[in-house]
């Protein structure tokens, strides 16, 4: 046996490949909205993604879940290119969400219809959630990225950030034509794990209490086959029953899986949670991939024979992603906390608003400061989606996929300001980033005292 | 780092990677080629790692979505290829997996038994029916986890193998990428199972990237699949009226941009949507970014089409995209022995023979073909072996013989060999051919022709 613990890799010249204006790792939600913002505002744009197809969690992941955008009231907070998403997907019959005029109803008929979709109806009213085909979203993101003239590096894995002087410059990936650099003037984070983080030299922190849901991994698979009414109905006559199954299905299969709807009702997305494993752990991300596919089978099994609406159910798809659900968390130059978030805090640089993701609450809207997108230390870099900085309660309440896409937009948008202006990402006019984002669509209720909003 | 001037090159430092796990053999890439390597290194006793860039095993026959497994025996009676591929195929078959010719319909002429499988593709050939299956992309993940659980192999998923790690002229490992960082790995002996050479390539060892246009493997795919169609009925249509067919292929090829190919899954209600993509490379990024976008678009311009114009496509729906992008040829190594389209011709068999295909067209016209384990070995670099199909060949031979079943069979020797060659202390180059063919016959590779 070799006895070294390490080798030592010579140093080499890397051909750089493409330069832009701002280079984004990552087309999930967050990266991808960064690019599409960051591109729209005049910027000169490079997205890079592992996968071959754009969308991260929402797509690969297949999370086809868009909850909260709205927070029970008429109002919708969350729209921007979450909303244009909806649109598009709209357009080619993507997605189910409740219409718009029946935003903040408290009406039965619509609420016991809207029920069966979780997190659709929250403390009784309907919220803005819509349930989106993984693959017919897929094009869409690829439409926006094309039309908003965003160069596209696709099976490409971007590893490790290029510094110079406490200056993010760009970045090293490796693809299929070998490792290969972009450079950029600004680097946007869309990793999700904040992969680059810790070879910008950005402080952040990874500290998850097991028990967190966003601690938690999944391989989400789909199930074709089924009569998802059929189901809900017989969840809602027979609870007890119902939950009596889902619980021998989770003893059968080792682990719990929770069948979710889908805009078709010929098939239910399966989701499921794995602790104490990590999202940065190779072993982990194996060992998911491993067990969930060992557990998929009996659980489907189990399904066709107990569960009314199941009888023809077969495996339509597992996710090519796994899913995760938080990574890295920058330290920024501002930190979000749990106690921000329940108390409504409000930020002049706020760049977004949310509905609380809990049931039942009467707590104000979720404002969040452009400064948590922004690292205290190294110098040319934005996060975009998860990696915010945050405390883990409040990053717990806040990453979900509009969550994600709001950051991405604000980032991408900041980015291009940025570019266009010469200066630091963090010495940007938050007035200005803000009537950008009013521009686009971004609602930002309550954020703006000075009358920009005409 | 440095960023040197106008040269568009960017001086990358020396760093130190840490070592997470020595073992005896290293498999590169868990496709057909390089899982088989892996099942039969560990199962002839070496301690195995096999290194996949996906989250899943089986490469294109899984993420690929290419789902035909077909060829596997002439048009006679008589099965050729078996060992490994048989196993996938029988593991399927207990999980309802599988939609395959029977054993009894092999080589049938009859007008019934071939009226009903020249609906799956390649199942007739020559008029006689061929042992061809037709997987389930999903199960088929499960079953090739459990074969590498239980063999021992250690996995590391979500892993991109990229870099040989060579010492005086010997491979000693791979440097791959993962969540948890720049890593490196380190085996006795490295199998290049990534299909594009990748790690042959990072190697030094010699390797010929002539692309031939003209030929399939230089095409590339991104393959979907259809739910919710009655494949029976597009099959009747067919039938019924060629060419009318015909003219609704020819119009679909049109308006989507592309030739799209609807081609039988194990399930009536699910098909698999080929394509062929040309100009581009597998090996080049822009190329494999360029795929995706723009068969994305054919794809819903073509599903349109298919759904408002065929038969059996009325109540269809995209089910999905393949996550791997369907390459079909590279590199290919120069090795100990490089098989020549004349050698297939020829019928040429070898000494070291470890695989026997069926020829691609009928037996009458065209021989059986012979793989030597000479074409997975690296004229020059040691420490290496080729489990897939960059095998040493010139274009058109690698053309015929890469195929998920070829690739099963030349994984399976791959392996074989390099577990042979860690028990002995031996350079791969060197193993005894016989024992490795006898070992491979124990393992139900069978070798028609070969005598031990």
């Amino acid at each position: 046996m070799d006895q070294r613990q390490t080798i030592i890799e010579p140093s080499r010249e890397l051909k750089v490949c493409y330069e832009a204006d701002v280079v984004v790792v990552g087309g999930g939600p967050g990266g991808h909205s960064a690019a599409v913002a960051a591109a729209r505002n005049g910027a000169r744009v490079v997205l890079l993604e592992r996968y071959g197809h754009l969308g991260g969690m929402a797509t690969g992941g297949i999370v086809i879940q868009i909850p909260h955008m709205s927070d029970g009231s008429k109002e919708q907070q969350i729209a921007g290119l979450c909303q244009e998403w909806l649109d598009r997907l709209d357009r080619i019959g993507g997605t189910l969400h409740p219409p718009r005029e029946l935003l903040g109803s408290d009406d039965k008929a619509a609420c016991a219809k809207w029920q069966r979709y979780v997190g659709t109806v929250v403390g009784g009213r309907i919220r803005q959630t819509a349930w989106v085909d993984p693959e017919l979203l897929k094009c869409v993101l690829n439409d926006m990225a094309e039309t908003a003239g965003i160069k596209l590096f696709l099976h490409s894995w971007g590893t490790r950030a290029i510094v110079e002087d406490g200056t993010v410059k760009g970045v090293i990936f490796e693809s299929k034509s070998g490792r290969q650099a972009i450079l950029g003037k600004i680097v946007i984070d869309g990793t999700g794990d904040g992969d680059l983080l810790p070879t910008a030299g950005a402080e952040f922190e990874a500290d998850w209490d097991p028990r967190v849901r966003s601690s938690q991994l999944a391989l989400v698979f789909r199930i074709g086959g089924v009569d998802f009414q059929k189901i809900a109905d017989f969840h809602e006559a027979n609870p007890q029953k119902y939950n009596e199954l889902m619980a021998a299905m989770a003893k059968t299969a080792g682990m719990r899986f929770l069948p979710l709807p889908t805009p078709r009702n010929d098939i239910v997305w399966m989701n499921n949670w794995i602790a104490n494993v990590s999202s940065m752990n190779v072993e982990d991300l194996t060992k998911v991939e491993v067990e969930v596919r060992r557990g998929m089978l009996p659980a489907l099994g189990f399904l066709k024979g107990h569960v009314p609406g199941f009888h023809n159910a077969f495996i339509h798809d597992t996710a090519s992603q796994t899913g995760t659900r938080g990574g890295r968390r920058v330290v920024g130059e501002y930190k979000v906390t749990a106690q921000d978030v329940l108390s409504g805090k409000k930020y002049e640089d706020a760049i977004t608003t949310f509905a609380p993701v809990g049931a039942g609450e009467n707590r104000g809207l979720v404002q969040i400061p452009y400064r948590s997108l922004v690292p205290q230390k190294v110098e040319g870099l934005l996060v975009a989606g998860r990696s915010f900085s945050s405390d883990a309660p409040a990053n717990d309440a806040c990453n979900l996929i509009p969550h994600c896409i709001a950051f991405g937009e604000a980032a991408g948008t900041a980015a291009a300001i940025a570019v266009k202006q010469g200066v630091s990402v963090r010495k940007i006019n938050y007035i200005t980033l803000q009537e950008n984002l009013l521009r686009q669509g971004v609602p930002l209720p309550g954020v703006m005292k000075k009358a920009v909003r005409g | 780092m440095e960023i040197t001037g106008r040269t568009r090159v960017i001086l990358e430092p020396a760093r130190e990677i840490p070592i997470c796990h020595e073992t005896d053999v290293v498999v590169v890439g868990g496709g057909p080629g390089g899982h088989s390597a892996a099942i039969a290194a560990a199962r002839n006793g070496a301690k195995t790692v096999l290194v996949e860039r996906y989250g899943h095993l089986g490469g294109m026959a899984t993420g690929g979505l290419v789902i035909l497994i077909p060829h596997l025996s002439d048009g006679t009676n008589e099965q050729l290829i078996a060992g490994l591929c048989q196993e996938w195929i029988d593991r399927l078959d207990k999980v309802s997996g599988v939609l395959q010719t029977k054993r009894e319909e092999w080589g049938a002429s009859d007008e019934k038994t071939v009226a009903r499988w020249k609906r799956v593709a390649f199942a007739v050939i020559g008029g006689h029916v061929r042992h061809t299956a037709c997987v389930d992309p999903e199960l088929l993940k499960c079953v090739l986890n459990d074969m590498a659980g239980e063999a021992g192999v250690k996995l590391y998923l979500h892993s991109w193998g990229t870099r040989a790690i060579v010492e005086n002229g010997v491979v000693k490992g791979v440097i791959f990428e993962s969540k948890s960082g720049r890593q490196a790995l380190l085996g006795k002996v490295v199998v290049d199972g990534t299909g594009d050479g990748d790690i042959m390539a990072s190697s030094g060892a010699e390797f010929d990237g002539v692309i031939d246009r003209k030929l399939r493997s230089s095409q590339l795919a991104l393959v979907f699949r259809l739910g919710k169609v009655d494949f029976q009925e597009y099959c009747r249509f067919q039938e019924a009226q060629p060419a009318q067919h015909e003219e609704l292929m020819k119009q679909l090829a049109a308006t989507a941009g592309t030739r799209f190919a609807p081609i039988a899954s194990s399930r009536n209600d699910v098909v698999w949507v080929n394509n062929w993509i040309s100009g581009l490379t597998a090996t080049n990024v822009e190329d494999l970014s360029r795929i995706e976008v723009e068969v994305r678009k054919m794809m819903l311009k073509g599903y349109d089409f298919l759904k408002k114009n065929v038969p059996g496509f009325e109540n269809s729906f995209i089910m999905d995209t393949a996550s791997q992008v369907g390459t079909r040829g590279s590199r290919r190594l120069t090795g100990e022995y490089n098989i020549t389209i004349d050698d297939v011709h020829n019928a040429k068999v070898y000494e070291d023979t470890i695989a026997v295909f069926p020829p691609l067209g009928p037996i009458e016209k065209q021989p059986r073909v012979n793989i030597p384990y000479r074409a997975l070995v690296p004229k020059k670099m040691n420490g290496l072996v080729i489990g897939s199909r960059c095998f040493a060949s010139d274009p058109p031979s690698n053309d015929m013989f890469n195929w998920i079943p070829h690739c099963i069979a030349m994984g399976e020797a791959a392996g074989t060999a390099a577990a042979m060659a860690v028990k002995q202390g031996i350079e791969p180059r060197n193993i005894d051919y016989r024992k490795l063919q006898a070992a491979l016959k124990n393992q139900g590779v069978l070798l028609p022709g070969v005598k031990i």
